[in-house]
């Protein structure tokens, strides 16, 4: 206990550390994630599960950790008030990041900013994925023209899920917490875990994870956070696996192809473009190689279901209401386009 | 039907392809009345885009009539005749919603390899490469038109062809190259480029409140139509001067242009060793963009002025006076043209007779005589200044 309590004050005195340059700007965009009065306990179950000992601060931040730390360490002799007490705690906890290349909140809450090394999380006994075989996978989009309610209920229905990831097969929920979930593997197999959520705040997260024994231990979350202004919602992806060992390892690593975050950056594409265009982007030059064979694959996803299945939107429990979120520009109106009207994809149906 | 399809460096073909076809519901299929070859296309014809792949079909300045709408499209139907915006939009991302149609997330296919590229990718062009999503272009007798509900704007008079032509794509991208200046009555604004797109900037220029306009070209008959049809005092670079940058300032009063305007882009004519210094970077890929206008531009411009870049400039320059211009205290604007929002305005200015685009056209061939067209547009032969096509 005393050890977060360190590190949270290490995280809040960033602040100060961050003040200077590049280094900060590190410090900074890592704190974003790790905001530690929002974050706690939201992204993950394991917060109080488990700390990491493994190294998630890069090496930049660990040199500004030293540098700052050292530097607070020693305002904290010059003063003679209390507040040289906290200075040297925080200080201390700088030094040790800094000395070990650990943070402690960042591997508490499952935040890792060492980015060529190998992530941390959840480790432990009671891990959900083995940190030092962790695959993540970290996503970030913005959405315009919905709430945050509004997306936040299309995802908390997971079974909705493999409208957006293509690998996904499906997902069965069997109560509020619990679901299966089957994703597809090569050769026409499945690979299926069970799994379930952790942690849920209306409107602004949803964290699950798989339940132990499972054959690919994965955990992830998605943030919701609406901007000021109209401005559209920021929705944050966090993916974590471990590949299994021997062949079903070859296996899940072709599910996810060669750049898994490549995958999810385009699923989530495709989501968006389907959210706010009603469609899916298609270009086509018929009949020539390659090119056509794209073009058809599109063709079929944007005839087929997965346009109307966004649709998925309209399912929303009944009485809920649909605020109309296409706001008419001057310019509609001047070009005679009744924006009252439903976006395009309600009309699929 | 047949469409004029890349083949190469240099080389376009009239060819035989299949017809396309409603994909997505908010396409509309158009027959082509009248298409027209733009200097962005001569960019594609010199190999200076990449991911252009053979047998492309090009075009992006096209009009005709709705054959057929997807299930999407409530306010267009068969037989409607409509001008289409080069850019492809989808009316709903943030961009869309504030007039910048041409930063759209998301009508382009091709996103990812632009983010790739730019760091971020931005619409989907008719006709433009791969990078720009692939689409097939209009110089063709049928094209497919995505989002054809927000981009297609309807033409109800009975206007000919030849005078709304240019909505679609460089009487637009004038005139955003004009009002980015945020011109003021009696400024003094200089175009570099008396080619299709300088001409619609001289003319807007004007229409928004310049006192003077002066255009810069090596051409004598372009020179000649931006002094004829709106106005413009001319120089020839080649003939007038030795020194673009000086003479501009001695024809300002020592002041310098208010506002300068770069309707040349990526590949300026440059003379001299300079020039070939810069040729040879472009060739052996060390810059890709011969900036001599832009340096020019950024040098010539007054204090306090504003830079305005219709040219398409696509990668790296060096030499970027930066200096000069945080010291003169400039302003860059700069971009594709979000066309949409100016297509129903400029439409307004043209039915009330205030301007007639169709001024600028030199040449009215059919769409076989594309591959030709080309060779001459490019070369600034038969005193050509735009090409429409008809299918
Ligand atoms: N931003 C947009 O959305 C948009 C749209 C259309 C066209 N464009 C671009 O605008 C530019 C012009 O298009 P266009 O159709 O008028 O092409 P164009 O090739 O017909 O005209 C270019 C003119 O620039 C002149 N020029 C070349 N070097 C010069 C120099 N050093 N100084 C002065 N003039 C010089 C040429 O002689 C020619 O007359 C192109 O780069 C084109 O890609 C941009
Ligand atoms: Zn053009
Ligand atoms: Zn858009």
């Amino acid at each position: 206990m005393t050890m977060v309590r360190m590190a949270d004050g290490a995280a809040a005195l960033d602040e100060d550390a961050a003040t200077w340059g590049e280094a900060g700007r590190r410090a900074r965009r890592a704190r974003s994630h790790a905001d530690p009065q929002k974050e706690h306990g939201r992204h993950g179950a394991t917060a109080h599960e488990s700390r990491g000992e493994g190294r998630n601060v890069n090496a930049v931040e660990r040199a500004l950790s030293l540098a700052a730390g050292a530097w607070l360490a020693s305002m904290a002799l010059k003063r003679k008030d209390w507040s040289a007490l906290a200075l040297g705690v925080a200080g201390g906890a700088l030094l040790e990041r800094g000395v070990s290349g650990h943070c402690p909140v960042y591997g508490a809450l499952g935040v890792t900013t060492a980015r060529d090394e190998r992530p941390t999380r959840l480790h432990g006994a009671a891990a959900t994925v083995d940190a030092k075989k962790a695959q993540r996978i970290e996503r970030a989009m913005t959405i315009h023209g919905r709430g945050a309610d509004e997306l936040y209920l299309f995802w908390r229905r997971l079974e909705n899920l493999p409208r957006i990831f293509q690998h996904l097969e499906s997902v069965t929920e069997h109560d509020a917490r619990r679901s299966r979930w089957v994703a597809k593997a090569p050769a026409g197999r499945t690979v299926e875990w069970e799994a379930e959520i952790v942690n849920e705040v209306p409107g602004e997260v949803i964290a699950w994870k798989s339940l132990p024994g499972s054959q690919v231990p994965n955990a992830g979350s998605v943030n919701f956070r609406e901007l000021p202004a109209g401005r559209g919602v920021e929705i944050r992806v966090v993916l974590e696996y471990e590949p299994p060992a021997g062949k079903l390892g070859v296996a899940v690593a072709r599910l996810f192809g060669e750049e898994p975050a490549i995958q999810v950056r385009e699923d989530l594409r495709r989501y968006k473009a389907l959210v706010e265009a009603g469609e899916l982007p298609v270009s086509e030059i018929p009949g020539q190689g390659e090119r056509a064979r794209v073009a058809e694959f599109n063709a079929q996803v944007s005839r087929g279901d997965t346009g109307a299945d966004l649709g998925g939107f309209q399912e929303r429990a009944p009485g809920e209401a649909h605020e109309p979120t296409h706001v008419p520009t001057p310019a509609d109106a001047e070009r005679g386009i009744n924006t009252s009207e439903p976006a395009t994809w309600e009309a699929r149906t | 039907m047949r469409a004029c399809c890349w083949q190469g460096v240099e080389k376009v073909q009239v060819d035989r392809v299949p017809d396309p076809e409603i994909i997505n519901p908010r396409d509309a299929l158009v027959r082509i009345t009248s298409t027209a070859i733009c200097g962005s296309d001569l960019h594609l014809y010199g190999g200076k885009v990449p991911t252009m792949k053979r047998g492309d079909i090009l075009g992006h300045e096209f009009m005709g009539v709705v054959e057929e709408v997807g299930k999407g499209v409530r306010n267009l139907r068969k037989g409607d005749r409509i001008a289409v915006p080069f850019d492809i939009a989808c009316g709903n991302c943030y961009y869309c919603q504030n007039d910048l149609w041409s930063l759209c997330d998301n009508s382009n296919p091709n996103a990812a390899a632009l983010e790739e590229l730019n760091g971020f990718s931005s619409s989907g062009l008719f006709g433009y490469s791969h990078l720009y999503g692939g689409y097939a272009g209009g110089q063709a007798e049928y094209v497919r038109v995505p989002f054809a509900d927000v981009g297609g704007l309807k033409i109800e008079s009975g206007i000919e062809d030849e005078k709304v032509l240019f909505l679609t794509d460089i009487f637009p991208t004038g005139y955003q190259a004009a009002e980015q200046c945020g011109i003021r009555r009696g400024d003094v604004v200089a175009v570099w480029g008396a080619g299709p797109v300088g001409q619609f900037a001289v003319a807007s220029a004007f229409m928004l409140g310049a006192s003077r306009v002066l255009c810069i070209d090596r051409f004598d008959y372009r020179l000649a139509k931006a002094r004829d049809l709106w106005g413009a005092e001319i120089l020839n670079y080649e003939r007038d001067t030795d020194d673009i940058v000086e003479t501009l300032k001695q024809m300002t009063g020592g002041r310098g242009p208010d506002h300068v305007i770069d309707a040349v882009g990526m590949e300026a004519h440059g003379t001299g060793f300079y020039d070939e210094y810069e040729r040879g970077k472009q060739f052996a890929k060390i810059q890709t963009d011969r900036a001599a206008v832009l340096r020019q531009a950024i040098q010539a411009c007054g204090k306090g002025g504003t830079v305005s870049l219709p040219g398409v400039y696509t990668g790296f320059i060096d030499k970027f006076p930066m200096g000069q211009a945080f010291a003169k205290g400039l302003t860059f604007k700069m971009g594709q043209t979000n066309t949409h929002k100016y297509m129903r305005p400029l439409l307004e200015k043209i039915e009330r007779g205030e301007i007639d685009p169709s001024r600028i056209i030199s040449h009215v061939v059919k769409l076989d005589d594309a591959p030709r067209m080309y060779e001459v547009f490019q070369e600034k032969r038969d005193d050509c200044l735009k090409v429409v096509l008809k299918p």
